[in-house]
C-alpha cells in the first residue's frame, strides 16, 4: 500500500471513529435499577440499598405466595416497576422487591364502555399501543410513556390534560393483593374509602395487580402557542377553562437569567372534529440534536439564555401545527437523560392555587438565583400545568384548582452538594406552603417531616389507615420510613 | 539524567499511569460501550501517530510536553467530547513517542529494565489507595512537561 493511502486511510479510520463517539454520546445512559449482587438504587441512583430477594413475577397467584412468604417470613415487600420514583419508594434494606415488569399485558379494551383493562407492569407506551389501533386515548397520564400503570397510579399522576382532573379519578375498578395475601377488587363508588389509600398510596397498602381505565377518543388537536409576561398567564389560563374547545394545555417559564420567570411560553390544545384512527404513534426524533441543545443550557448562564431562545424558536415553528391525542401524552424522553458523572438531575413539583399565581411567582424571584451558572445547584427547567381539585386521594396535592410547577434542577452527588440542593428546595417549599400550595411525594426526601405533615393534613389518617391494614408493615419503602411513619409524631 | 534515559523515565511512567487514566476514563463514561469506543480512538489515533512519526519528526520534547498537557488536563475536563477529542491526541503522541524510542540505539536494553521497573512500581503501587486517580495523572503530566523543557534545555545547551 502507499505511504499516502495508508496516511490518508489512518487520519479517516480517526475521522469516522471520532464521528462515531460524538453520535453516541447523547444517548449514553445512565444504569440503575434493581440489582440483588450489587446495590439496587431508583433514577436518580442517590439511595443505594441492598436487598435481600428481587422476584420478577409474570402471574397473579405468584403474588399472593410472595405476599404469604413474607409474613411467615417478617421480611418486607416493596413494589418496583420502571423505578422512575426518585426517593426509595420501590425498595427497602433488606427486603424483597417484587419486579412487575412482566406483568404487563393489556387484557382488554372495550370500545363501547371506553375503557382499558391492564395489568399493573405494563408501560403507558403498551397501553397507547393498544388503544391507537381502536381510535382511542388515554384521559389522564403523563408528559412521557415510559412509566407503568402501577407506579403512575401509586403517585397518582398528572399531566397535560386540563379536563378530566389526576389520574386517580379515571379509575373505574382495582385489582389488588392486600398485607394478608388475598385479591380484592376495588370498584369506583362502591369502593372509595378503599381506593383513596391506594391510588396515591406509593406502594403502602397493597399489591396494584390490574386496573380498568377510563379511555376516550383519540381526538385531533391543534397545538397553539403563545408568549407571555409572567402576570399574563393566570389571566390566559383562567380563560382557556372557560372554553370547552381547548382540552390539553402546558406552559414553560423561563429560568434563563435575563428572563427569570418573567417570560413564559404556552402550548394550548383545541380540539377538531376528527378523531385519529389510522396514525401509528409517534417514535423518538431529533434525540441527539436536542440532547446538545438541552446540555447546552444545562451549563447555564448565556448558554441557558440561548436555550430559552432555542426552545421559543421551536414553539413559534409547530405553533397551528395538529396533533392526536395519544401523541401528545408521549413527548420523546431520551434526550433527555443527564450523563454527567457525579452529578444528578432530579425532578421536584410544587402546586400552588392559581389565585395565587402571581404573588408565588413573585416571591420566588426574591428566593431564587437567577443565575445559577456557578453554583452548584442549578435550576433548569420549570413546566407549568394545571391540575383540577381532586378528592379521590387521601395524599391529595391538588386540594384546589392548582398550577403544578414541574422543576428539572441538578446538582452534586456529594454530601454537601445534597444538603446544598435540601436547602434551597426547603426554601422552596416554605415559599410554596405560605402560599397554601403543596409538593408532590415521589421525589428524594428533601423536605422534612414538618413540611409533609403541613402539605398534607391527612398524612395522620394515612398513617392510622397503615397501621389498620398492615400492621406489621408488610409494605414498606423508604417514603414510609421518612414521611409516613412520623405523620403522628 | 543522561539523555539516554529519559524514553525510559517516560516510558515507565505511561503504563504505570495508565491504569489510573483507564479510571478516570471510565469514571467519565457513563457505560462500557462508550469507554470502549472512546478508548478505539486512543488506538487508531496510536496507528496515525507511529505512522506519521515515520514520515514527518518533530523534536521529541514537543510531543513529550504535549503528552503531558493532556494528562494534566484531566484534572478540568467534563465533556466527552473533549475527552473523545483528548483520546486521538493522547494515541497520536503516544503512537509518534513510540515509534522514535523504537528507533533509538538503546531501546532494546530499555524494553527489559522498563518490564521489571513497571513490575516494581505496580507491587509499590498496590499499597497505595488512591482515591483521585486524575491527580495523579496530573502529576505524572507536570513531570512530563518538566522532562521535555530539560530535554529542550539541554539540547539548545549541546548545540
Amino acid at each position: 500500500m502507499k505511504r499516502s493511502t495508508k496516511t490518508g486511510l489512518l487520519v479517516g479510520l480517526v475521522g469516522v471513529m471520532t464521528g462515531v463517539v460524538w453520535w453516541q454520546i447523547p444517548i449514553e445512559k445512565r444504569t440503575y435499577g434493581l440489582s440483588q449482587t450489587a446495590m439496587t438504587t431508583d433514577y436518580t441512583g442517590l439511595m443505594p440499598e441492598k436487598v435481600a430477594q428481587i422476584n420478577e413475577v409474570k402471574k397473579r397467584e405468584e403474588l399472593v405466595a410472595i405476599v404469604k412468604e413474607a409474613q411467615k417470613a417478617k421480611r418486607t415487600i416493596s413494589i418496583a416497576g420502571l423505578q422512575h420514583s426518585q426517593g426509595g419508594h420501590t425498595y427497602y434494606k433488606d427486603g424483597i422487591v417484587i419486579d412487575m415488569r412482566a406483568f404487563n399485558r393489556v387484557l382488554s379494551v372495550n370500545e363501547q364502555q371506553k375503557t382499558v383493562k391492564v395489568e399493573a407492569g405494563a408501560s403507558w407506551m403498551d397501553v397507547q399501543e393498544a388503544l391507537a389501533k381502536k381510535g382511542l386515548a388515554l384521559r389522564v397520564t403523563q408528559s412521557q410513556s415510559i412509566f407503568t400503570i402501577g407506579g403512575s397510579l401509586s403517585v397518582n399522576a398528572h399531566g397535560r390534560d386540563i379536563r378530566y382532573g389526576s389520574m386517580a379519578s379515571t379509575v373505574r375498578e382495582l385489582t389488588i393483593v392486600n398485607a394478608q395475601g388475598e385479591f380484592e377488587t376495588l370498584k369506583r363508588g362502591r369502593d372509595d374509602e378503599r381506593l383513596q389509600y391506594i391510588l396515591g398510596g406509593y406502594g403502602l397498602f397493597g399489591v396494584i395487580v390490574d386496573v380498568t381505565l377510563d379511555v376516550t377518543d383519540n381526538t385531533v388537536y391543534t397545538m397553539h402557542t403563545t408568549e407571555m409576561k409572567m402576570a399574563d398567564y393566570a389571566p390566559h389560563m383562567r380563560s382557556i377553562l372557560k372554553d370547552d374547545r381547548i382540552a390539553m394545555h402546558y406552559a414553560r417559564i423561563s429560568v434563563a437569567p435575563n428572563s427569570f420567570l418573567e417570560d413564559v411560553y404556552t402550548i394550548d390544545y383545541e380540539k377538531m372534529e376528527a378523531i385519529d384512527h389510522t396514525s401509528p404513534l409517534k417514535g423518538e426524533s431529533s434525540e441527539r440534536l436536542s440532547k446538545l441543545g438541552l446540555d447546552l443550557g444545562r451549563q447555564g448562564g448565556a448558554l441557558e439564555n440561548g436555550f430559552w431562545q432555542l426552545q421559543r424558536g421551536y414553539m413559534k415553528l409547530i405553533d397551528d401545527k395538529e396533533i392526536n391525542r395519544n401523541d401528545a401524552m408521549r413527548s420523546e424522553s431520551t434526550f433527555m437523560e443527564y450523563t454527567k458523572p457525579g452529578r444528578v438531575e432530579v425532578l421536584q413539583e410544587f402546586f400552588v392555587p392559581l389565585d395565587e399565581f402571581e404573588a408565588y411567582v413573585n416571591e420566588l424571584q426574591q428566593v431564587l438565583p437567577h443565575d445559577d451558572k456557578k453554583n452548584d445547584v442549578k435550576v433548569h427547567n420549570i413546566t407549568l400545568r394545571y391540575v383540577a381539585k381532586d378528592d379521590a386521594t387521601a395524599l391529595n396535592y391538588a386540594t384546589d384548582d392548582m398550577m403544578g410547577f414541574v422543576v428539572l434542577l441538578q446538582h452534586g452527588t456529594s454530601e454537601q452538594s445534597i444538603e446544598e440542593a435540601k436547602t434551597l428546595i426547603r426554601q422552596w417549599t416554605d415559599v410554596t406552603l405560605k402560599h397554601e400550595g403543596t409538593y408532590y411525594l415521589p421525589y428524594y426526601p428533601y423536605q422534612t417531616t414538618d413540611q409533609f405533615k403541613k402539605a398534607y393534613p391527612n398524612a395522620a389518617s394515612v398513617y392510622d389507615e397503615k397501621q389498620q391494614q398492615d400492621p406489621d408493615i408488610i409494605f414498606r419503602n423508604y417514603f414510609y420510613d421518612n414521611y409516613v411513619k412520623h405523620a403522628n409524631d | 539524567m543522561p539523555m539516554t534515559k529519559w524514553p525510559l523515565f517516560i516510558t515507565v511512567g505511561q503504563v504505570i499511569i495508565f491504569p489510573y487514566y483507564l479510571f478516570w476514563l471510565k469514571n467519565s463514561t457513563l457505560t462500557f460501550s462508550l469507554f470502549a469506543l472512546i478508548f478505539a480512538l486512543f488506538s487508531f489515533g496510536a496507528a496515525l501517530g507511529y505512522h506519521l512519526q515515520q514520515k514527518w519528526t518533530m523534536p521529541i520534547a514537543l510531543p513529550i510536553a504535549l503528552l503531558g498537557m493532556i494528562y494534566m488536563l484531566t484534572l478540568d475536563v467534563e465533556s466527552l467530547y473533549i475527552i473523545s477529542v483528548m483520546q486521538v491526541i493522547l494515541g497520536f503522541l503516544q503512537g509518534y513517542f513510540r515509534a522514535w524510542h523504537v528507533g533509538q540505539e538503546t531501546y532494546k536494553l530499555q524494553v527489559v529494565w522498563h518490564y521489571v521497573i513497571v513490575g516494581l512500581a505496580m507491587v509499590a503501587l498496590s499499597t497505595v489507595t488512591i482515591v483521585v486517580p486524575q491527580i495523579f495523572v496530573a502529576i505524572y503530566g507536570f513531570m512530563l512537561v518538566i522532562c521535555a523543557i530539560v530535554m529542550a534545555l539541554k539540547k539548545c545547551k549541546k548545540k
